[in-house]
């Protein structure tokens, strides 16, 4: 009897404890988010990706409940970073920082371990678009965005115009802006964009393709914007408007559009309802006057798209890329497989 | 102005945040593999959250600790705990082994604080101007500048031209492994996607200066037991060095020189080291003397490095292209915070400036702080080697990864340096093949550029020969190679006399 009671008594402890240590998992299960999350910037620190990441992290841990780390992998213009991102569990603790055109032109040109398709499958928001402008210094010999086209025709491959990097944003405004104007350029690749403003300022190059932050970088007291390569000019850029000039292109009859997206991603595979959680919460912030403000201060042109429309977004801007590189000549698609053609 | 510059320094935190900072960053650049870069970049999100010129007086003060701990190693382990102190092992470890530990020790604290005020005087007054000089080097400059670099680099180790550079190069074509920077495309990752962001330069510094070092501690073990000793007055060696830094024009032109190689991109620390080192050398009465044990190098390379912690930050602030690796960080924390580099900096935000320049200063002075500490640093020498294998290993294997969480790096890392442990033992000599790694991408940018310009420009002859500047860097070039024999020639001339 005694016996027995003692196994009753460890039996109905061991059921009792098991039951309280499976109903707290159970709560755990349930409970998101409970640990911090990563967020990925695959560019160096102190670039445009980083300031909005700084953007988002003043408010992270007043919505999520959790802090956010920023955690920089940087590499071959974005790939080791999103290459970083799908390997990681999709437990709807990791984003990303992506970027547009960058993430449709690597995976054609290069082998990547992420895809175009996991951008869209973990895409939460759309934050930021900035057009590509053409820059040149104050005291150039161009005045105007026609005196640009004129002389470029007149001498094709003579005026050298910096782009960063091959199968960039800045390289398909350059080469959407040749085909639109019927010029040649003569390109010069920079690895980076601090080297490119300061290979103008040293009037190394004549012209350069850049965005919004590169013109605040190089002070709007030294340069002038031909033209932008958007409907508008982006608000950050119109308190210098007097300074720098810079006409929306198509203002000038030239219909030249070209712009570099921003937005943040989390592991494609994670669980619906956590995307859905971080989407939700990205949505507030994104509409709080801080926020704004701060993209302000940061430079950052902010448009923003929820994820339904930033996933439409990528798919569309995947086309236009692989139509216009059709186009150039660069690939060609057979049987619906895009082949690389040598050049 | 002024007043406010003063009252922020004033404040004991800021005090205890320099001395804090300087104790800190000693210990970091003591330890091979971590770097002032490293050190800074870790504490970048952290500097978000303070004032900025709380946030830059820290990382000034980790960035100069930093700087001259890396000295403390270089002397006493041959290891150079920061790249900048490339050019302090040539003559510290040699002082260190004849029982001169505490005065080489005492010379790099002392260098270092002269070094980094004078750079620091640079900083203040002639911010804007310098900064003009390295806004005039286009392509074809850089490529030649770089070029001079892993020349004289190659010329100053003395033992083989023809090893050296082959080192060099093999450093030059490590860094063409990713994707190129400029053309986009993949070359030697042998399909491996994680190899697409090539080696990074700290994984390349780490793999070549640790993993042959932590080969041979191993081994040493049995060949040499004996360490080194760190003995003498702390107070009379250092008034000996000071005396000797002033007897001289070793000091000053090692300051300039250093000043002048921060100012200039990319070119950092090590370049300056190695180039005041050269430059001491080949004024001296006994250049033969070098590399075997001379004050005077431990002063020309450790004055030089700390004159480029300030200096560097001039093209950083001004036009956004950092001086040095942990300028980039300092730039990126200004950055961060929402300030843009160029002259507004200086007018706009003068106050957090001028308050980081003060900062420097103090920060410089507390070195003499560190002096005290020297018998707790120079215990890393009564740690057992294999220990010290073994904390080493550990540590570039977690700094490695710890950059970018990917684990290619370690293999790269690992592979490399025990290539490297076998080049050494059939002579070819490391900093070439460092220095080849922190210049790569600059040099390949430069040769590329340079074309693609001279087609718009009237042809690559006179774009890339024929300017002013190319013109006296390949004079220069022509001179270092050739250095070495012009060298033996005059031997010999004296030997028949």
């Amino acid at each position: 009897m005694l016996t027995c009671k003692k196994v009753s008594l460890v039996l109905a402890l061991v059921i009792g404890l098991s039951l309280l240590v499976s109903s707290t998992i159970a709560l755990g299960a349930e409970k998101y988010p409970t640990q911090p999350f990563a967020y990925i910037v695959p560019f160096s620190p102190g670039g445009t990706t980083d300031l909005q990441a700084r953007v988002f992290e003043r408010f992270w841990k007043k919505y999520f409940g959790v802090p956010v780390a920023v955690e920089y992998v940087k590499g071959a213009g974005g790939q080791i970073g999103w290459d970083t991102l799908v390997r990681r569990k999709p437990d709807g603790y990791t984003v990303a920082g992506n970027n547009l055109p960058h993430l449709v032109m690597q995976p054609i040109f290069r082998k990547t371990i992420y895809t175009t398709d996991d951008h869209i499958k973990g895409a939460i928001a759309g934050l930021v678009s900035d057009p590509e402008m053409i820059t040149v210094l104050k005291g150039s010999q161009f005045k105007n965005i026609h005196e640009l086209i004129e002389y470029a025709r007149k001498h094709p491959g003579a005026v050298t115009a910096g782009v960063v990097g091959k199968f960039t944003g800045d390289w398909i405004g350059l080469k959407l802006f040749e085909a639109v104007t019927n010029t040649k350029f003569a390109e010069v690749i920079f690895p980076g964009s601090a080297p490119q403003g300061t290979s103008l300022l040293g009037g190394h190059i004549d012209v350069m393709f850049g965005n919004t932050g590169d013109i605040i970088t190089l002070g709007p007291e030294n340069v002038r914007v031909l033209a932008i390569g958007d409907k508008e000019v982006p608000k950050v850029l119109r308190p210098h408007l007097g300074e720098i000039g810079g006409p929306p292109a198509h203002k000038e009859g030239i219909e030249w559009f070209a712009a570099i997206h921003r937005g943040l991603c989390t592991v494609p595979g994670t669980p619906k309802k956590r995307i859905e959680f971080i989407c939700k919460k990205v949505d507030q912030i994104a509409k709080t006057k801080g926020y704004s403000e701060g993209m302000d201060k940061a430079g950052l042109p902010a448009y923003y798209r929820p994820r339904k429309e930033y996933q439409e977004f990528i798919r569309k801007e995947k086309e236009q890329m692989i139509g216009i590189l059709q186009k150039l000549k660069y690939i060609e698609v057979k049987d619906g497989k895009i082949v690389v053609k040598k050049r | 102005m002024i007043a406010e510059v003063v009252s922020a320094l004033m404040q004991p935190s800021m005090i205890a945040i320099i001395i804090g900072g300087v104790f800190i960053g000693n210990l970091v650049g003591c330890l091979p593999g971590l770097t002032a870069t490293m050190a800074l970049a870790v504490l970048l999100p952290i500097t978000y959250y303070m004032p900025i010129s709380t946030a830059l007086v820290l990382m000034g003060s980790i960035y100069v600790g930093a700087i001259r701990g890396g000295g403390i190693t270089a002397i006493l382990l041959n290891v150079p705990g920061t790249p900048s102190d490339i050019a302090t092992t040539f003559d510290g470890f040699p002082l260190a082994q004849k029982g001169l530990a505490r005065r080489a020790l005492m010379m790099s604290i002392f260098a270092s604080i002269m070094g980094g005020i004078i750079g620091n005087i640079f900083l203040a007054f002639l911010a804007p101007p310098l900064a003009r000089i390295s806004l005039r080097l286009g392509p074809p400059e850089f490529f030649w500048l770089c070029i001079l670099g892993i020349t004289i680099m190659v010329s100053i180790t003395g033992e083989s031209l023809g090893k050296g550079l082959i080192s060099g190069f093999i450093g030059l074509l490590i860094t063409t492994v990713g994707v190129s920077p400029l053309g986009g495309e993949t070359r030697f990752t042998f399909d491996l996607p994680q190899l697409a962001g090539g080696v990074p330069i700290i994984v390349g510094l780490i793999g070549l200066y640790c993993i042959p070092r932590v080969l041979e501690l191993a081994q040493e073990k049995v060949q040499e037991a004996e360490g080194i000793i760190v003995k003498g007055s702390i107070h009379s060696e250092m008034v000996w060095v000071i005396r000797k830094w002033f007897s001289g024009f070793q000091g000053i032109i090692s300051s300039l020189i250093g000043t002048f190689i921060g100012i200039l991109p990319g070119a950092g620390g090590n370049i300056a080291g190695i180039m005041a080192y050269d430059q001491i050398k080949r004024m001296d009465k006994h250049p033969e003397e070098f590399g075997k044990g001379r004050i005077e190098g431990v002063l020309a390379a450790e004055t030089a490095n700390n004159a480029v912690v300030s200096s560097s930050l001039i093209p950083a602030f001004t036009f956004g292209i950092p001086g040095s690796p942990p300028a980039a960080i300092m730039l990126g924390a200004i950055l961060v915070q929402g300030l843009r580099p160029g002259a507004k900096l200086f007018t706009e935000h003068a106050v957090d400036m001028y308050t980081l320049i003060g900062g420097f200063f103090l920060a410089n002075i507390a070195l003499f702080l560190v002096m005290y500490l020297s018998p707790i640093y120079s215990k890393i020498l009564s740690v057992p080697r294999e220990i010290l294998a073994v904390f080493i290993a550990v540590m570039s294997v977690v700094g490695t990864f710890a950059i970018r969480g990917n684990f290619a790096d370690v293999m790269v890392m690992c592979t490399l340096g025990t290539v490297m442990y076998f080049g050494r033992k059939l002579g070819f000599p490391t900093a070439p093949a460092v220095l080849g790694i922190v210049l790569g991408r600059l040099a390949e940018e430069g040769l590329t550029q340079s074309m693609m310009i001279a087609k718009a420009r009237g042809g690559l002859l006179p774009y890339f020969f024929g300017r002013p500047i190319t013109v006296i860097l390949i004079i220069l070039i022509l001179f270092f190679l050739a250095w070495p024999f012009l060298q033996a020639q005059l031997q010999k001339v004296r030997g028949t006399k």
